[in-house]
């Protein structure tokens, strides 16, 4: 693993609560909820997206690409930045 | 809704409704005595169970609130199936729960011990402490100045577990108000207006109901250990998403939902990946440091939290102090955080620089890439080592995989280091003096 995903495993777990969790729990507790929070966090994108922006999304989730997402709702979604703490 | 469709989405609601009374019938039906070996779920399962009824026919009620009204005849049906459910949970909610048998099991406990001999029934009585809070609970419980005995550690466990079942209640009753204020908050608003006041209101709800997890969840690992903790976690965070997607569930989820495990656990791992190098998972941080200490100093805590408190205004901590002392922002949210840093840029700038908060979006906007580009000095030393442990995930459903698909959920990680490394070398950007520099 490299050293950006153990540090984004260790803040990831911190900010959920756990500072101290071992290396390994937090890998299982971002592999866990990684997928649910993705989930929640298009729950919250949704009604904030025109239909048009809604077909560009589902492109970058087609393929795979979370960063282009962000990159891309950043840009679309005025309060984008408002809804990120709202995950935690 | 079409008139053809009427007759069937009233057969729908009729269903629920009918569905909802069976299932009042089967939850009440487990509501026991404990004591005499009876079947029984706790209180607050089936309050949670019955609100949960209660936001389908809601949910039922309000799509339909367009046409309802020339269908008299059901309205009458579902306000009484709703009223019924209201007065079952409103009963079964934490006030009136605090007298169940189980509440009554822990009281005992604690009495039964002579070193807690201040400890007695009437002084939890319902009525005197309907809600009990941590404080009050600690303040019953004398440890006295002696060295700690084995009726100390008995003591302490069990005021460690009454905390986790207050936490509890708390969350329980906390998740019954966000799972209203959500089905409101998705529901159609009439104007412009009410749409921002559900909203605002929804935003609220969240906020209190995200407080009471986190504090829940802290309790189970000063009780329970770091496995439960962590199942626990995970475990509300389903239930949260079921509930949510059961209320509004958007294109998004559906799509994310039809996706393969590994593909799922691959796009939620890089969402983490993307927020990390973002900044938006160390934004929060010093609320993560506080919320993990609190359990454990709560006591002493208490007391120099208030004595810090009065003696200096919440505005004027450092970020350096959060993190070396964190019991001084007491009760602090993420929001609290987020609007004392739009308040002061100066002492927050370090932590907040995330996701280019505050400036123009526009499809020029290059903020992220600088983001990114500030989060990885030059100097970073990258490990090279291999990925030996990507192995170890799960391989289901690779036959899914096409060949053009990334072999492991790590990818991301590596191309946002890419990414940051690149970038870096190259114009920097405006935000990378604000960047801390790796040693």
């Amino acid at each position: 693993m490299t050293q950006l995903a153990s540090q984004a495993f260790a803040q990831f777990a911190a900010t959920l609560g756990f500072p101290s969790l071992s290396p390994h729990k937090q890998r299982e507790l971002a592999e866990e909820i990684g997928p649910l929070m993705l989930e929640r966090f298009l729950l919250l994108i949704e009604p904030k997206l025109s239909e048009e922006d809604r077909e560009s999304a589902l492109r970058y989730i087609d393929e795979e690409d979370v960063e282009g997402l962000i990159t891309f709702l950043k840009v679309r979604v005025s309060d984008f930045d408002r809804l990120i703490p709202q995950l935690f | 809704m079409t008139q053809g469709e009427i007759p069937f989405a009233m057969s729908n609601l009729y269903e629920n409704i009918k569905k909802s009374r069976i299932d009042i019938d089967y939850t009440l039906a487990y509501l026991g005595d404990k004591k005499k070996g009876e079947d029984v779920i706790s209180a607050e399962t089936a309050a949670s169970k019955l609100a949960h009824i209660a936001a389908v026919v809601r949910r039922e009620l309000l799509t339909r609130e367009a046409w309802l009204d020339t269908a008299a005849e059901i309205r009458p049906e579902a306000q009484a199936s709703l009223d019924s459910i209201d007065t079952w949970v409103a009963y079964l909610k934490p006030p009136a729960r605090a007298a169940t048998p189980e509440v009554r099991i822990i009281k005992r406990e604690l009495a039964d011990s002579p070193e807690l001999a201040t400890v007695t029934e009437n002084e939890y009585t319902p009525e005197e402490n309907p809600w009990p809070r941590l404080k009050k609970d600690a303040d019953l419980v004398d440890f006295g100045s002696g060295p700690e005995t084995e009726h100390d550690q008995e003591a302490a466990q069990a005021l460690a577990e009454m905390r986790m079942e207050t936490a509890h209640r708390i969350y329980l009753h906390e998740e019954l108000l966000y799972i209203d204020a959500f089905t409101l908050g998705r529901s159609k608003a009439s104007n412009e207006e009410d749409r921002h006041d559900r909203e605002m209101f929804l935003e609220s709800k969240r906020t209190e109901f995200d407080a009471a997890t986190a504090r829940y969840v802290q309790e189970v690992l000063a009780v329970k250990g770091e496995d439960a903790a962590v199942t626990a976690r995970v475990g509300l965070e389903k239930r949260r998403l079921e509930v949510e997607k059961s209320i509004w569930p958007g294109i998004f989820s559906k799509k994310v939902e039809s996706l393969p495990p590994l593909k799922r656990k691959k796009l939620g791992l890089a969402l983490i990946f993307a927020l990390s190098s973002l900044g938006g998972l160390g934004t929060f941080l010093p609320v993560a440091h506080f919320a993990a200490g609190q359990h454990q100093r709560s006591m002493q805590a208490d007391a120099r939290q208030n004595n810090l408190r009065s003696q200096r205004p919440l505005t004027s901590i450092t970020e350096t102090e959060v993190l070396e002392r964190e019991p001084v922002i007491g009760t602090a949210r993420v929001t609290d955080f987020l609007s004392i840093a739009e308040q002061q840029n100066r002492e927050y700038q370090p932590i907040r620089r995330t996701l280019g908060r505050g400036e123009p979006a526009d499809a020029d906007d290059t903020s992220v890439q600088r983001a990114v580009a500030s989060t990885a000095s030059p100097s970073e030393t990258v490990v090279t080592e291999e990925l030996t442990d990507i192995n170890a995930v799960p391989e289901e459903n690779t036959t899914e995989q096409t060949a053009g698909e990334a072999s492991n959920p790590y990818d991301a990680a590596q191309s946002i280091e890419a990414i940051a490394n690149t970038t870096n070398k190259g114009t920097g950007g405006a935000l990378e003096s604000e960047a801390p520099q790796t040693p």
